[in-house]
């Protein structure tokens, strides 16, 4: 790792039989946090296992501190993992799993790491509970406690907000964060934005097995605005609140939906506004109000043309 | 944090010992003890007729004994792969053929141990059969199960979802039938040494099935390990 880069991938792809993982992907990575993003069936999962050494690409090559990870295990050691899948070892106690998984990776003295991690993911209450009876968000915790246990210099997190409650990915955030600032590189996936950008501004977005895009979230961003930005509202008078907002100068279009109405803009703060006065003005009543645009969707039709 | 990579040896251990403390908590492992006991049923059975049949009993304990190692290392063993929990082995730095070995040292021991103690029952407690071999047995069907356990876990490496199927379906409808044929097919198959060792047949030396047991064996656990290192 003499240069400074923690992940480097040459012309890597990797097949499942017939099926793409991942195509032809180059890229480098130095430290910090970069967060993966794509849709589901993206890639993604693939090209954290193979940083995790658990796939061996198919053709060219990736490198983790300048070592093939499927075949190097002091690569492996310096690497935590947390899949994507709920499944653990549940017959046993968070605390047992996570310091089998610190003795697994050679830790002097499996139990009191296991104990600081635990403590670490906020889970020292729940410890010597088995892990069958834990919720999403402890699973997750539980999780990461493993993937850290061992002091890792590379953290690799499939997912790790999956089906977790907006207080628990809150937690999950911070924890993610306080690792990053202790130095440790981290690579996060996710198919939701919001979720990114909440952890990083450095992005790696992968489409159908290829990297889109890769950068500032904030240029992803940009390139998203340039485009009209929609606005959802469901309520019970959307003709009414159509027509209202249809002169507005920052409304590009009205489109009507079964009991809700779409308004295209390029200006949306400003745009929310006018809703939220509109709204008001004729005591519409609003039932939910949403961007459709907040969803990684938007960004992969941009970036691909629309053609998907 | 100075951390180092297990060797083999310390990583066969380490995996033996979560396998083991896994195992105890499953319903699995009674579900095979309630296999394991069926020739009780049987013994009692006999003696209940007043017929005192101890090879038929023995038979019986190979049976049983078959579908014990296919729940027990099979169905653990292929489980950790379908539920994708081994990725939590396969991230870690280990040699990969640890993994095999140390679900092995865990699983065959509790299976062999199961099956001996099943037939040592049925046979001193149940059938009352003071002329009946009983160490010798116990040691046959311990070896044999233990020999069952390597295709077990071949199966389970090989065709993960239906691993304690095709062990069953593997040694109902092969290697017993082969057992039985008098032909040189025979040293191929587990149930033929086993018999040898326990005495209910005697076709050849105790010395000639052990090393028979031992080399059907050797091949399934090639097999297993070959696979576990391709798998992904």
């Amino acid at each position: 790792m003499s240069d400074g880069v923690v992940v480097r991938a040459e012309k890597c792809s990797k097949w499942y039989g017939h099926v793409l993982g991942i195509s032809d992907v180059s890229w480098k990575f130095g430290g910090g946090i970069v967060g993966l993003l794509g849709p589901n069936g993206a890639g993604k999962s693939t090209l954290i296992k193979m940083m995790a050494g658990l796939l061996r690409p198919s053709r060219g090559t990736l490198e983790v501190f300048g070592a093939l990870p499927y075949a190097s295990l002091e690569t492996r050691r310096r690497i935590g993992y947390a899949p994507e899948h709920e499944a653990t070892w549940d017959e046993l106690s968070a605390l047992e799993l996570v310091t089998t998984l610190a003795r697994l990776s050679g830790v002097p003295d499996p139990r009191k790491a296991a104990e600081a991690a635990i403590a670490t993911v906020g889970m020292t209450k729940d410890q010597h509970r088995r892990v069958k009876g834990f919720s999403k968000g402890m699973r997750q915790r539980t999780k990461l406690a493993s993937a850290i246990v061992h002091d890792p210099d590379f953290v690799l997190l499939d997912e790790p907000m999956t089906g977790v409650d907006p207080m628990a990915r809150l937690d999950l955030i911070e924890q993610i964060r306080r690792l990053a600032a202790a130095g440790k590189t981290i690579v996060v996936s996710s198919h939701v934005l919001y979720e990114i950008e909440a952890l990083t501004t450095e992005i790696l977005v992968v489409y159908r097995g290829q990297v889109l895009a890769e950068g500032n979230v904030y240029e992803i961003r940009k390139l998203i605005d340039k485009h009209p930005h929609r606005i959802r509202v469901d309520c019970d008078r959307p003709r009414e609140l159509g027509a209202a907002l249809a002169s507005s100068e920052h409304v590009a279009r009205v489109v009507f939906e079964r009991g809700a109405m779409v308004v295209e803009t390029r200006d949306p703060d400003r745009c929310y506004d006018e809703i939220a006065a509109c709204v008001l003005d004729r005591g519409v009543a609003v039932r939910s109000m949403t961007s459709p645009d907040n969803n990684l969707g938007a960004v992969f039709d941009y970036l691909t043309g629309g053609s998907r | 944090m100075a951390t180092r990579v297990l060797g083999g040896g310390a990583a066969t251990i380490a995996i033996a010992r979560v396998s083991f403390t896994r195992a105890m908590r499953t319903r699995t492992l009674y579900g095979a003890a309630g296999v394991a006991a069926l020739p009780i049923v049987m013994a009692s059975i006999f003696t209940a007729l007043k017929q005192h049949e101890w090879r038929s009993v023995v038979e019986m304990n190979v049976f049983t004994s078959a579908v014990l190692s296919a729940l027990l290392v099979a169905g653990l063993i292929g489980e950790e792969f379908e539920d994708k929990t081994m990725t939590y082995l396969w991230s870690r730095p280990l040699p990969r053929w640890s993994v095999i070995t140390g679900k092995l040292l865990a699983l065959v021991p509790m299976a062999a141990a199961i099956a001996a103690a099943g037939v040592a029952i049925a046979l001193n407690v149940a059938l009352g059969d003071d002329k009946a071999p009983l160490g010798r047995v116990a040691i046959a069907i311990a070896a044999g199960t233990t020999a069952r356990a390597a295709i077990a876990a071949a199966w389970a490496t090989l065709v993960p979802k239906q691993s304690v199927a095709l062990t069953i379906a593997y040694l109902f409808f092969f290697d017993f039938p082969l057992a039985v044929i008098p032909a040189r097919l025979q040293a191929v198959s587990l149930a033929f040494h086993e018999a040898q060792i326990a005495g209910t047949v005697h076709d050849e030396s105790v010395t000639s099935a052990i090393i028979g047991l031992c080399a059907i064996s050797a091949v399934w656990l090639g097999v297993a390990l070959w696979r576990v290192r391709r798998i992904e």
